[in-house]
Formats: structure tokens, sequence, C-alpha cells
């Protein structure tokens, strides 16, 4: 059971994390790229892998991914615009080119109209973003944190008391 | 600090590793099931599916492919289906099957269930043809026929009520009836008369005027016996002139019956080999080779489908395609080595072969697409088909041997058919060729009441040892102009006229023999009648113009003078 409720876990520790607010700004700025591109494709997987990667706040990406998804079904039009210029761009055909003809790049989508356009669209909101959260965050970050430490629920999904236990042991 | 920042990281990764251990090949699984669902529209049925990323491969096992079309059949099923995907054009997103084998194919398999998928109609679809058949069973039916046939002909040529001479013997038989009728009923009228004439001699009596004046009537009434019997007589020379005529047209009417048995036997010679080749094996011929084409269409159609270029269902954006530096397909199966078992005409096969070149782009990939299977069992099959959509026009080469070897069946030993078949677009152009060697026709089969016919048949079927067949066909795939040629029925045709030649010689004497009797007899008859009916007939006159003489020699001799009854006509005055 508590294999299963480990990934909840971890991410109620992420939102009550002693993160610093640009962790917290840097996470949900990639979350946002995250969201905006489709899924099932190696662009995808490779900004999951970034998440994972860096120190940036797994669980601000990760919720400003799940919502962004959403927000990517508006955006489709206009970022399949923008991916359709680009791809179409006679002086970037060469590159294309050899992007396409490069080991796993194909599996990447980036000749997707919709993938290319919503990744350089997120790329493009992301530093705005980040710039835009990190002082709210700054500002509202501790006291929210101390307030849900004090459910219940939240203290089990930590994992306080346990690592409190191992620790004494 | 660290394991704040390891732990997360950790669990990400071991949920991308549980995920393709565990859960990545049922979701292949559900992916190929749904997707083989959609595609045939009826249930699939995957009992494991399992994949490896080094090398990339995947095997399937035990699959059932429910067929639309008949609820409770499989259309394919097979053991085991596994394939080696070549890395470096994987991860340029190119799916290239270096090699592959599916083992334990069949089709036609009966399931547990009816295969239908809820709310899924059945196709019109069907499947495949049966095989040939041996030819012996055709050729011993129609031996039967043309037996039956041949007794007709010869019964029709025997039949004596189509003599002209006897119909004409017997129409002037009636004519010449008639007319001795005549005539002897004026004899008789007349010797009726003279009867009248003695009677009245004999009772005339009173005095010798009134005497003379009954001798002077009755002298009259011979003189007028006299006339008519001449005039009668006069009428002989006449019929015997008709009756002359008459037998002369009764031998015309003979001799144009000796001729008419003479052209009936050159018609009855007239059996054409191409027309009995193609009343012998023409339609069932035909019948295989439409169901053989039925085949290939049915085969570029399931083609045409499986190498469509159709879009993948994407409902966001659009991929732009760029040069590949190496011209491949999206999906490349360089070779599929294919194996099961299969029935064809009541015989259980094990067929085995390869498939290469099958591709979703063939004109990217230059090179066609080609089948090779082979199958034995009590026949041995090859069936080779190229096809070639790299250009314009699709064009198919279908090859097919089948080969039945002598000794397996009464009926089907030996066959051999071979079929060269080219498709272009909607055109069919190519051959078969049959070969039956040795050709078993069982000859107590030809049951016919003509114990000669029976064996003059059987006789020329004993002599025919092989069965050679051509199919040239050319036009369209939906209606193709077939040729037949054969030497099967110029063979039968050869020895059944020479057959009916020497039956029919010997039947044409024995019917002129026949003919000539009864000619005779109607001749000789009619002569006969004539002869005896115009003997009776003069002598009837002769003996009424005696009777006459004697009636007037009489009437003078009764009046004791010379008597002259035109001299006593001047005397008595009215």
């Amino acid at each position: 059971m508590l294999f299963f409720l480990r990934p909840v876990r971890f991410l109620a520790k992420a939102m009550t994390d002693e993160a610093t607010p640009r962790r917290l700004a840097a996470g949900f700025a990639l979350g946002i790229v995250i969201g905006l591109v489709p899924k099932g494709n190696l662009t995808a997987i490779a900004l999951m892998i970034v998440l994972c990667g860096t120190k940036v706040n797994l669980g601000a990406g990760m919720l400003s991914a799940f919502l962004f998804s959403w927000v990517g079904t508006i955006t489709d039009p206009l970022t399949h615009q923008i991916g359709l210029a680009l791809l179409t761009w006679e002086s970037l055909e060469p590159m294309w080119t050899a992007l396409y003809n490069t080991p796993v790049m194909p599996w990447t989508d980036f000749n997707n109209t919709i993938v290319l356009g919503s990744l350089v669209l997120g790329l493009l909101i992301a530093y705005p973003a980040y710039r835009l959260v990190e002082p709210p965050t700054r500002r509202y970050t501790p006291p929210v944190s101390e307030r849900l430490k004090k459910f219940k629920i939240v203290q089990m999904l930590w994992g306080s008391e346990w690592a409190g236990r191992l620790g004494q042991a | 600090m660290r394991w704040k920042y390891l732990i997360p990281r950790f669990v990400v990764v071991t949920l991308v590793w549980v995920f393709f251990a565990f859960a990545f090949d049922p979701l292949l699984r559900y992916a190929v099931v749904s997707g083989g669902q959609s595609a045939v529209g009826a249930k699939v049925d995957v009992a494991g599916l399992t994949s490896g990323f080094f090398p990339p491969q995947f095997q399937i096992k035990n699959v059932q492919v429910a067929n639309p079309s008949e609820p409770g059949t499989n259309l394919i099923e097979f053991e085991s289906m596994r394939m080696r995907v070549a890395g470096d054009a994987l991860l340029r997103r190119i799916y290239v099957i270096e090699e592959g084998s599916i083992t334990g194919l069949r089709w036609g398999t009966p399931r547990d269930n009816d295969g239908l998928l809820p709310e899924s109609e059945q196709s019109d679809e069907t499947d495949g043809p049966g095989m040939f058949d041996g030819m012996s069973d055709k050729v011993a039916e129609f031996s039967k026929k043309l037996a039956n046939d041949m007794v007709d002909r010869i019964k029709g040529s025997l039949d004596p009520r189509q003599l002209e001479t006897v119909r004409h013997a017997e129409e002037l038989n009636q004519k010449w009836d008639g007319r001795f009728g005549e005539l002897k009923m004026r004899s008789e009228t007349l010797k009726e008369r003279i009867d009248a004439i003695k009677n009245a001699i004999k009772n005339t009596k009173g005095n010798a005027i009134g005497r003379i004046e009954a001798y002077t009537r009755v002298a009259e009434e011979a003189e007028m016996l006299k006339e008519d019997l001449k005039r009668l007589r006069g009428e002989l020379p006449m019929l015997v002139e008709d009756a002359r005529g008459d037998m002369k047209s009764l031998d015309e009417s003979r001799q144009r019956d000796m001729q008419a048995a003479k052209d009936k036997l050159q018609l009855l010679k007239e059996f054409d080999g191409d027309k009995l080749t193609q009343e012998l094996l023409g339609e069932e011929l035909k019948a295989q080779l439409e169901e053989s084409v039925e085949w290939a269409v049915w085969i570029r159609e399931k083609l045409a489908i499986a190498t469509a270029r159709t879009e993948p269902e994407r409902s966001r954006g659009r991929d732009i395609p760029f040069d590949r530096g190496a011209k491949l397909p999206k999906l490349l199966v360089k070779k599929l080595n294919v194996s099961g078992r299969c029935e064809l005409g009541g015989d259980d096969l094990a067929f085995e072969g390869t498939i290469t070149g099958l591709t979703s782009n063939p004109r990217v990939y230059g090179r066609p697409a080609v089948f090779r299977v082979t199958a034995n069992g009590t026949a041995s099959i090859l069936v080779e088909a190229v096809l070639d959509h790299t250009g314009d026009n699709p064009v198919h080469d279908v090859f097919v041997t089948y080969v039945l070897p002598a000794g397996n069946g009464p009926n089907s030993s030996g066959l051999a058919c071979e079929a060269k078949l080219r498709f272009v677009d909607d055109t069919v152009s190519g051959r078969v060729d049959f070969h039956q060697e040795p050709l078993t026709i069982p000859v107590e089969s030809i049951a016919n009441s003509n114990p000669r016919v029976q064996l003059a048949l059987a006789s020329v079927l004993s002599e025919i040892h092989q069965l050679d067949a051509t199919i040239d066909v050319s036009g369209a795939i939906r209606k193709p102009k077939l040729k037949l040629s054969s030497n099967l029925g110029p063979k039968i045709a050869d020895g059944v006229n020479r057959f009916l030649s020497s039956e029919l010689e010997s039947r044409r004497k024995e019917l002129v023999a026949k003919a000539n009797i009864l000619v005779e007899e109607r001749v000789t008859g009619f002569q006969q009648m004539l002869n005896d009916k115009y003997g009776n007939i003069v002598q009837g006159l002769d003996l009424n113009d005696t009777q006459i003489r004697e009636l007037v020699q009489r009437v003078a001799t009764k009046n004791g003078i010379d008597f002259d009854p035109r001299k006593l006509k001047g005397l008595f005055r009215r």
C-alpha cells in the first residue's frame, strides 16, 4: 500500500518542503512547457527528465504541467501556426532535415507543428512566468507550508514521523 | 538533504521501469487487439505478447482473428509470430522487420464463440476458393452423354418411315386404287346395261311391229354400249402412260433415298473436337479459373488495404515530412517466414513460405513484394506472386503450380496445373495449362442400352492416356475472355468419328439393303397391283365387248332378217 502512496507522498512533500521560492518558480515554469507540449513523444519525456533531473521543485512542476495540459488544447491553433511557420521556413529547412535524419530525433516529433509550436511557445513564456511566479511564492510559501503541515494526512504522507523514528534509531 | 533530492527522482525512474517491465507489454497487446479488431471488424484474441529492446523484437503467441462473415470460424490463427526489428532504423522511427516468422498459421478453423463484435454486421466477404479436381469424373459423365447422343443419331438414321420411296409408294397405291376402282365401277355399269338389254330381248312380246320397235331400241342401246366400251378402252393406253410415269417417279424416290442414306453418313461424321472440348471441360475449367481470379482480386484488395498510405490518427497538428537520406519506407518487412496448415479441396496440406519486400510505400522502397509459398500434402502446390507497386500502375504476376502425383485417388491421379497470370490495373492476361497423366476414365460408368456404342466409346476412351488443356486468358478481371483448347475433345471426336464412320457404313449398307427390299416390295406390289387390276379391267371390258357383239347378233337373229337397226330407224318416223 505504501508503495502506491509513495508518489502522492512525494507530491505533498514537495508542496510543503522547505523549497526556495526560486526552485518553486523554476519548477512551475518548466511545468508550463511540459504541460503545453503534447505527450507521447520523446520531447515530453525529455522535459520530464529535465524536471526530475534538476533541483527545481517537482511538485510545482507537475502541478503546472497538469494545469497547462488543459491550457494546451486551447492554444493548439496558435501553436500549430507557430510550428508550421518554423517548419516551413525555407532557411531552416536544412537544419530540420539534418535533425530528421539524426537518430532518435524523429521520436521527438519535432516535425509536428503543434509539438514544435507548443515547445517554442512554452520556452518563450517560461522565463516571464518564472519572473511572475517567483515573488508570490517568496511571500506565500512559508505560511502555506506551515498551515499544510498541521494536517494529519499531510503529516502521514510526508512521513515525518517515520523519518523521526528512523533518525532516532 | 541528499535523500530529499534522490528519492523523488528514484521514484520516477522506478515508475518508468515498472511501466516498461509490467505495463508496456499489456498495453502493446491491448493496442494490437484493438487495432486488429477495428481493422477486421471481429474479435482478435492474443494469448500473450512479449517485447524486448536489446535487440528490438516482439513475439505474439496464439492469435485468433475471427471471421466476421462466418461467425464461429477464424479468418486466420497462428501459434506464434516473432519479429526482429532493425534497431538503427527504429532510432529514425522507421519500422523495418529484418526477419520475422509466423508459425502454425491456419485459416477457416472453428472457434469457441462466434467472434462477432457487439453491433458488428456480417460482411459479404467470402473465403478463398478450393483447388482443382481431377478431370476423369467429368470425362466419364460426358462419355455417358456422348454415348446416348451417338445412339440417338444412329437410331434416327434407321427409321424406315423416313424413306421417301415408302411414303411415295403408299401414296401411289392409294391413287391407283381410286383410279382402278372408278374403272371397275364403269365396267360393271356396262355389264349391268348389257344384262338389262339381254333381259329386254328375252322379255320382248307382242306383235311384230311392237317387237321391231323394241329391238330397235335395244339395237340403239347396244350401239351406245359399244361406243362407251370403245371410249373406255381408249382410256387404257393413257392409264398405262400414267402408270409408267408413276413408276418412274417411284424409281426417282428410291434413288433419292439411297443418296440420302449416304448423305446422312456424311452429316453424322460432324463431331467437332473443339466443340467437344468446350462442352466437356469449358464450364468446369472456366469455373475454376474464375475462382482463381477471384482469389487474385481478393488478394489485391486486401493488399491494397494493407499497403494503403493511411495517415495516423492524430487530432493535434500536422507532421511535416523532410527528405530522408536513406530511402526507406515507414514500414518494411524485409523477410517473413510463414508456415502452417491449410485445407484445399478436402486435402490437409502443410505449407511454408516466405514473403519479402512487404512495405507501406513500395515506390520509396523501389522493389516489388514477393510471395513464395509451397504446400505439400497429397498434392504439391507452389504459389509465387510478385506484386509490383513501384510504378504508376500496379502489376501483379502470379504463378501457381499444382501437382497431384499419380496413384493418389482413383480419378485425380497425375494432375498438374500451371497458371501464369498477370494483372495490370483491372485487366488480366496469361494462360493456364492442365496436364493429367495417366488419365483413367471409369469405363463401367458408361451405362448404355447399346452395347456396341458402349464398347466403341470404351475403346475410344481407353486410347486416351493423358489430358492436356490450355486456357488463354485476357480482358477485364471481372469478365475475362477465355480461349480453351485441349487434346481431349479432338481425340474423342476422332475416335467417335472413326467408330461412327465404320458403324454407320455398315448401318448404311444395312439400311440400303433394307430400303431396297422395302422399296422392291412396294414397287413390285405396285406393279403387281397395276397389272392385276389392269388385267381385270381389260378382261371385264373384253367380256363386255363379246357380250355386246353377241347381243347385236342375237337381236338380228330374233327378227329373221339381216337386221340392221340403223335401217329400221328410217322406216318408223316419230
